[in-house]
């Protein structure tokens, strides 16, 4: 009996804590209360303790001052800007996370090797919606020359046959294929590459990013 | 006979014209009865498609309301940027070349925000932007050459763009809203508009949803930090400690035996006045007092107040009142307030004293203007004259006689 006091004393502390994380505790009425359309609105990160503390003085408690045996964490949530229904559930995936994936995606050009980093870079955007892609687009040049990469508005164009050609064939040839033509019209000269960001999959919600020097196509991603 | 079978006849010819006049109606108010039925599924799912459809346009709307505020604040802090590191090194003509609010809602927004931005450049002549209008580099142009016929607007095609008398090598602005999740993202760049069109400049702001709008002014455009050391020397306003300069006025009720009061004196004080709390809702003076009348009166006083606000907070634009208690201690001397003086003391001469010296213990309020100016009005007891036949008094509440009635006003340095 006595074993068991001891147990249940030395947990209660642990309890107590897991009682009140607003995140997974029993005690969490805000969350609990309609839990699946609460947590479908909101976005969360998870930050230190200390970070909360600075940023919210006056609904954090301070850390002890003779340290923690937990290790404690803060756990934002704000409503999304767009409630859930208002966009397509893949532009939302795809927009919902564009400042990291677009950041993600200008780190691969720009880990190139120094001549391909040099060049002055094309950003073209294939997916379904165009202003969605308009959207990439932008956040994609933004991101590419905040990483320090030469960058242009221009666009490479093609004849309307190349696109015609283009059109019917998957992307995974199309992709090379256009490369190759751009070089050949002209479109993209010698001190150009193209930066290609596409999604190759309509049931995928992660853009792929390839890149087009001198006739030739790699994916990155 | 006749008449009955009449009676039956026409009661039959009526019936059958009814009756089938009424069949012809309920047979095709059965027929519609039952197309509308058949089309009701499809009719409430024309229903239920546009109530989603409405409910869906009222959603946008009410998010646009939302974002409005938060997308003028980064466009704010976009060009606060820019005059504190202008993008060009002089003025340089912009022109604003797109400006894309985030997918999902109207272009009503993008007016909204374009108007903004422009009110901002034009007040904002530090930041080396300056707005230019180029009607033909948003149109759409056709251009035929040897690489064929391009279709595009001007701004996309600087070659063609030149050939219609373009603005040639001027800058075009692209500014681009997102909704990230819960951040409001704004993403600016401007182009040189050369066949090359190179990006010269990118800029990206993320504004975190809930995040209150610093409601800036276009003119004189601050940083959050900027605007809270404003707003905290706005609080503290010149420090804890202002020096008074006040001119007030005592006046006296007449006893009903004396018939007429002493003549009102005239006070100018000074001294010293200190918050006692960091938002001024407790404060403090000491002062010193001199009334001079030719021929009238000559006075010294000592007076020490407190004063409580009114109110939760002080307010940075309109004025504040205070209640005021304090107490003084004052001496006169002069024929025109005689009915003040001390009983039984006579001059060395031999004469009659008019002296008089005596403590008076006020009850006010003080309305204050920024902590620069302000107005009292008090009503005061003075104990020594607690039920004299020389001076009477204004009103008793209480029992409390209040013998004097004075007014101030104050100027603080």
């Amino acid at each position: 009996m006595e074993f068991w006091i001891y147990v249940l004393l030395f947990s209660l502390p642990s309890l107590v804590e897991y009682a009140r994380d607003p995140v997974a505790g029993p005690l969490a009425p805000d969350l609990m209360a309609g839990a699946g359309e609460a947590l479908r609105g909101l976005d969360c990160e998870a930050i230190s303790h200390v970070t909360a503390r600075e940023r919210y003085p006056g609904r954090v408690t301070a850390p002890p001052p003779r340290g923690d045996l937990l290790d404690r964490q803060a756990v934002v949530c704000r409503a999304r800007l767009m409630p859930p229904g208002v966009r397509r559930a893949r532009d939302e995936a795809i927009l919902g996370d564009l400042r990291r994936s677009s950041e993600e995606m200008a780190g691969l050009v720009a880990g190139l090797a120094d001549p391909l980093r040099e060049r002055t870079w094309l950003v073209e955007v294939y997916y379904p919606d165009p202003q969605v892609a308009a959207k990439v687009q932008f956040a994609t040049k933004n991101a590419l020359l905040e990483q320090g990469v030469r960058v242009t508005d221009r666009a490479p164009t093609l004849a309307a046959g190349d696109v015609e050609v283009l059109g019917r064939i998957d992307p995974q040839r199309a992709w090379p294929l256009a490369c190759t033509r751009y070089v050949a019209t002209d479109s993209l000269g010698a001190g150009d590459a193209l930066m290609g960001v596409a999604l190759r999959d309509r049931r995928a919600t992660i853009l792929n990013v390839g890149y087009c020097a001198d006739g030739d196509w790699r994916w990155l991603r | 006979m006749s008449h009955r079978s009449m009676s039956y006849v026409m009661p039959d010819a009526i019936n059958g014209a009814i009756g089938g006049a009424m069949s012809y109606v309920i047979r095709h108010v059965a027929a519609v009865a039952c197309l509308m039925l058949l089309a009701l599924p499809v009719a409430r799912a024309q229903t239920a498609e546009q109530a989603q459809r409405a409910e869906l346009e009222e959603l946008r709307r009410v998010v646009a309301g939302e974002v409005q505020l938060a997308a003028y604040d980064l466009v704010d802090e976009l060009v606060y940027r820019w005059n504190q590191s202008p993008p060009f090194g002089e003025p340089t003509p912009v022109i604003i070349a797109d400006l894309t609010v985030p997918v999902g809602m109207g272009t009503g927004l993008a007016a909204l925000v374009e108007n903004h931005l422009a009110k901002l450049l034009i007040d904002n002549p530090q930041s080396n932007v300056q707005l230019s209008a180029c009607p033909s580099c948003t149109a759409m142009l056709v251009h035929s050459g040897r690489e064929g016929t391009v279709v595009s607007r001007g701004l996309d095609n600087p070659k063609a763009l030149d050939k219609v008398g373009g603005p040639g090598g001027r800058h075009g602005l692209y500014l681009d809203l997102a909704a990230e999740g819960a951040w409001l993202v704004l993403r600016a760049r401007i182009t040189k508009l050369t066949p090359d069109l190179p990006i010269v400049y990118s800029q990206t702001i993320a504004s975190p949803v809930g995040a209150p709008s610093l409601l800036r002014s276009s003119q004189g455009l601050k940083s959050a930090a900027e605007a809270r050391d404003e707003y905290l020397d706005a609080l503290e306003d010149r420090g804890p400690y202002t020096i008074p300069v006040k001119f007030a006025v005592r006046t006296y009720a007449a006893a009903d035996e004396f018939g007429f009061p002493p003549a009102p004196v005239i006070w100018l004080q000074t001294g010293f006045e200190a918050a006692l709390t960091q938002a001024r809702r407790w404060k403090a003076d000491i002062v010193l007092g001199y009334a001079w009348l030719p021929d009238a009166y000559q006075g010294f006083m000592i007076q020490s107040r407190m004063a409580r606000l009114l109110g939760q907070t002080r307010s940075l634009t309109g004025p504040d009142v205070y209640l005021v208690l304090g107490a003084a201690l004052m001496t006169v001397d002069g024929v025109a307030v005689a009915q003040l003086a001390d009983l039984g003391q006579s001059n060395n001469d031999g004469t009659v004293s008019t002296r008089g010296t005596f403590a008076g213990l006020h009850l006010g309020l003080e309305m204050r203007v920024a902590n620069r100016v302000g107005a009292t009005v008090f009503l005061e007891n003075m104990p020594a004259f607690n039920d004299s036949d020389r001076i009477g008094d204004f009103v008793d509440p209480f029992g409390i006689e209040f013998h004097s009635f004075g007014a101030e006003v104050s100027f603080c340095f």
